[in-house]
């Protein structure tokens, strides 16, 4: 807050709220793709699939493992009730049972097939275009939004956060630090474990950025220099939920 | 020198605001001075005591569940108000809400006659306002596992009530226990052993088939645009999945209670693949992405079958946010991500209960404890301030970059206050409370103002007028007026200012009706024998139906009521008056809701209550208990004892969440004017709809521009897809 005979307000941080809940709500998230299953799933000419596509093939294969166990668990159970193959002749006991295990089937299973699949799939919005809302929003660390750039991030933090940067174009060539981020409220400490790294495939650089779990909540911003020349190349803000 | 706020209007968002900036922690830094219209606080929420103390409100006023930001507030305003309960009968939070878990929706059967379905919502843990004590609640594997087990819920609890005969005689009572639920109320006809056992059956089929038939949905909606999948697989499971809907259709028949329960899961397992199919689980966005559709459109587009586009239950959510154009009830328009991410906090965020009642009027137990707080903590109240004019400082007037700002506050003073400052509530038995009408006692000249109406919008009188000036008299503006008012106070910003005229052009209001009942029968009598209800979907124009019997006791009749019945809805457009002096316009609109009721009360309340009525089309008038005894024995006018309201002041009208037009809401955190923020539920304040805990969210974020507090990460909810 400045004084002069008119008082005036301090710029916002920001101005919409965080809608992106894919990048909110993932902890450890890095580069939208799943990096530590085991699986050996591979693409179909046999090579090495990528990240997105092994976590693809990674959340459809579960999501069918589920269906189908749900499916064949749905019929047992019926079956047992009904004595023949599933249909809808009326059943004269064991009614209850029947109705609670397959509610408990809903609870238990349901949730996974969509986990699995939400983790999967990403489709486009069908009709609508990507064109920016009624507030002017820092990009975020949706994968969609960095995807195809040069910069993937990984971020350790038990608790949602969201990520802007804004980097100058060209300089993910250069040697980058960050002098770490602070928070307007002088009393929070600043955010120091923030580093950039070369990547190790196709010459991206990685920024890797760790959020102590005692770290207190609230945006945190900073700039990001060319440790050779000082230059100010971009800045980089993160925000930390409760 | 504290930092000098003028807080402009009285409702939810702007006692939230000024309640934010006046907490202690910021040690007196903000003088907080509220102008507010006539006599009381409120805005949409204000209500008042007429005779006999009963309590006249805009609307039906319920807390949902899920009113987190809402529900702290209020709680601490209890906790710091610390009244004396030996003294005060509403002295804690807990007093003043208590959980009201039945949820009613109405439908017409193809034969005619109304149903209800009637849900019981079990409790959640914790309660509304509780610190979050798992991980941040709003996230999609939250979400669908309460939706799992909502699913399960309207499994075992949903019951059909088919509507009585005039003879009060049950045609067909179906039941399916939960022990969860309370007992079933008494008065079913015995059922056939083997009915209830196929009709279990056709439960518990039904569950399997719609989980089969989802993962196939899921599937094809994963699948549709994926390489990596065979394309020929996708014809043959959109065929499965059409084979097992036929079937399902087939199982219903007329089975209007299985026919509830499908269209219930329809809808939650319609919503969930949509989520998926649209990306939103990774779309920047979120649920924005989808606001360029209507909710049912968008869900037909994922598969939602046509029954259940046309069911109560979508009509019923339609009702709740009262998304009717223009009051029409054949524009039914609801922005389908608002609409979903409401959908979504209201069934499945919610602690303690799903809904909560107020033990007494939402000015009562709400609006008066503020009051009182605010007042001891310094804020000043200036009733009797209509704002006519916000002046913006002149282009010339900016050096370099400064952004432009507020510079003067124009004011019609409605009347002068004889001790300098206006006391608005009165003790009701040791309940401080608003009255409904202004205590001219109080007022210089009083007996001049007996029959001004200040708080209409077009009754213009006034004894004076008063500018603010920015440094002389304020340093900050929160405009907490109704979307509706905007055009009539902000010229100098709609002149100058784009976004401000797409906000007022695209973002649509409308009026709402209600009426109030007051009657010498109890519910059972007039033969409804559910519990105490809030029912939406029934017949227009009233769609929605609170059952109040629970404030009888807190009226002061001689001889009190034995129920009492809230009624509300959108009111249809007749053409807005052009003229800011149209005086007869509220009578006019006054006029139409009391026929509006009358009908409804002749014609559609049997449906409800059969016994309410004499004969078809005859509702028994004599039931209606008079305060004053001012009125005929007997026939319609005996309506005229009773409340209605036409809420048709611009700040008073409703705001809609049309399709498209979300995204020309305007942020409190936005600054494009230096010195002023805006508060309300017509804001950009993360819901989007019209509600109390919009009004607070936005109330809020206003004291967040101002002081930077509360911090955002505070605001429950805000951040959410």
């Amino acid at each position: 807050m400045s004084y002069s005979k008119r008082l005036h307000r301090d710029d916002p941080v920001r101005t919409g709220p965080i809608r992106n809940f894919s990048g909110l709500y993932q902890s450890n998230y890095s580069d939208g793709h799943s990096s530590n299953s085991s699986s050996s799933a591979s693409s179909k000419n046999g090579a090495p699939a990528d990240g997105r596509e092994r976590s693809q093939d990674e959340g459809i294969g579960l999501a069918y493992r589920v269906i189908e166990k749900h499916i064949r668990d749905g019929k047992k159970n019926a079956e047992r009730f009904n004595d023949q193959p599933y249909n809808a002749r009326p059943i004269t006991d064991g009614f209850p049972e029947l109705l609670e295990r397959t509610i408990r089937y809903q609870n238990e299973l349901l949730p996974l097939w969509l986990q699995a699949l939400g983790s999967a799939v990403r489709i486009d919005s069908l009709r609508m275009p990507n064109t920016p809302g009624p507030f002017t929003r820092p990009e975020s660390n949706n994968p969609a939004s960095h995807g195809s750039k040069a910069i993937s991030l990984e971020i350790a933090s038990a608790r949602p956060v969201q990520v802007s940067l804004d980097l100058r174009e060209h300089s993910e060539a250069l040697p980058l630090i960050s002098l770490g981020l602070r928070a307007v409220d002088e009393n929070k400490p600043p955010l120091n474990d923030i580093s950039f790294a070369p990547a190790t495939t196709r010459g991206a650089i990685r920024l890797r950025i760790s959020v102590p779990d005692s770290h207190p909540p609230g945006t945190y911003s900073g700039v990001i220099v060319n440790r050779d020349s000082g230059e100010t190349l971009g800045t980089l803000s993160i925000s930390i939920a409760e | 020198m504290p930092i000098r706020v003028a807080v402009i209007g009285g409702g939810c968002a702007s006692i939230s605001a000024a309640f934010e900036l006046t907490r202690p922690e910021h040690k007196g830094k903000y003088e907080v001075t509220i102008y507010q219209v006539g006599w009381r606080l409120g805005g949409k929420g204000a209500s008042g005591r007429g005779h006999a103390a009963r309590i006249e409100e805009h609307g039906f006023h319920v807390w949902m569940g899920f009113y987190e930001n809402a529900f702290r507030l209020m709680r601490e305003c209890y906790a710091e108000l610390n009244r004396d309960p030996a003294k005060c009968r509403i002295s804690d939070w807990r007093d003043a809400f208590f959980p009201a878990p039945f949820i009613g929706v109405a439908s017409r059967s193809q034969a005619g006659p109304y149903s209800t379905w009637l849900s019981y919502f079990t409790s959640a843990e914790g309660l509304p306002g509780d610190p979050l004590t798992q991980e941040y609640p709003f996230s999609v594997s939250s979400y669908l596992s309460h939706t799992a087990s909502a699913l399960r819920t309207m499994l075992l609890a949903a019951e059909t009530r088919a509507s009585r005969g005039h003879d009060g005689a049950p045609r067909t009572e179906n039941h399916v226990s939960d022990e969860s639920a309370p007992p079933s109320r008494g008065g079913a006809l015995p059922e056939d052993l083997a009915n209830r056992i196929a009709r279990l059956l056709k439960f518990g089929l039904l569950a399997t088939t719609a989980g089969i038939i989802e993962a196939l949905e899921l599937l094809r909606a994963a699948f549709e645009r994926s390489a990596i999948y065979p394309d020929f697989l996708l014809p043959l499971l959109e065929a499965m999945s059409s084979t097992a809907r036929g079937q399902i259709e087939t199982l219903l028949g007329n089975d209007s209670e299985l026919q509830f329960v499908w269209q219930a899961i329809d809808m939650a397992m319609t919503a969930m693949s949509g989520v998926i199919r649209f990306g939103l689980f990774s779309d920047p966005r979120g649920f924005d992405a989808i606001n360029d559709y209507d909710f049912r459109e968008w869900m037909t587009i994922n598969g939602a079958s046509e029954s259940t586009m046309n069911s109560p239950l979508v009509r019923s959510s339609y009702d709740l946010a009262m998304a009717y154009e223009g009051g029409d009830y054949q524009r039914a328009r609801h922005a389908a991500g608002v609409a979903l991410r409401g959908s979504l906090r209201f069934l499945f965020t919610y602690r303690g209960s799903i809904v909560w009642k107020m033990r007494a009027g939402m000015g009562d137990v709400v609006f008066a404890p503020f009051y009182e707080v605010l007042k001891r903590r310094g804020v000043s109240f200036r009733f009797f301030h209509r704002l006519e004019a916000v002046k913006l400082s002149e282009l010339g007037e900016l050096s370099g970059s400064e952004r432009p700002y507020v510079k003067a506050l124009e004011f019609a003073i409605q009347a002068e206050v004889r001790d300098g400052e206006y006391r608005p509530l009165k003790d009701i038995d040791g309940l401080p409370c608003w009255s409904s009408t202004p205590d001219c006692s109080q007022l210089v000249e009083g007996q001049r103002h007996l029959d001004w109406k200040f708080e209409s919008h077009w009754d213009r009188r006034a004894v004076g007028t008063k500018t603010l000036k920015v440094t002389d008299d304020f340093d900050f503006v929160v405009l907490g007026v109704g979307l509706g008012a905007i055009p009539f106070v902000c010229q100098d910003i709609l002149e100058r200012d784009q976004r401000w005229r797409d906000m007022v052009t695209h973002l649509k209001t409308v009026e709402t009706q209600a009426f109030q009942l007051w009657m010498s029968e109890d519910m059972e009598s007039l033969g409804w024998d559910g519990p105490p209800i809030s029912l939406c979907g029934f017949a227009r124009p009233f769609d929605t139906w609170g059952d109040m019997r629970h404030l009888i006791p807190e009226e002061r009749w001689p001889s009190p009521p034995k129920s009492i019945a809230y009624f509300c809805s959108a009111l249809a457009d007749s053409g807005s008056p052009t003229e800011s002096n149209d005086v007869n316009y509220e009578a006019t609109r006054r006029e139409q809701v009391r026929k509006n009721a009358i009908t409804f009360l002749n014609n559609d309340i049997g449906q409800l209550w059969p016994r309410a009525v004499r004969d078809p089309g005859k509702f028994r008038w004599e039931l209606l208990a008079d305060a004053n005894g001012t009125v005929a024995e007997d026939g319609e006018a005996r309506f005229d004892s009773q409340f209605w309201t036409a809420n048709v002041n611009p700040s008073d009208r409703y705001v809609l969440s049309l399709p498209g037009t979300p995204k020309y809401r305007i942020s409190p955190l936005d600054n494009t004017y230096d010195n002023m923020t805006i508060a309300g539920d017509w804001t950009a304040c993360g819901l989007d709809t019209g509600c109390v805990e919009s009004a607070v969210i936005s109330g809020r974020l206003a004291a967040h521009a101002i002081a930077g507090r509360p911090a955002l990460g505070e605001i429950v909810g805000y951040d959410h897809p």
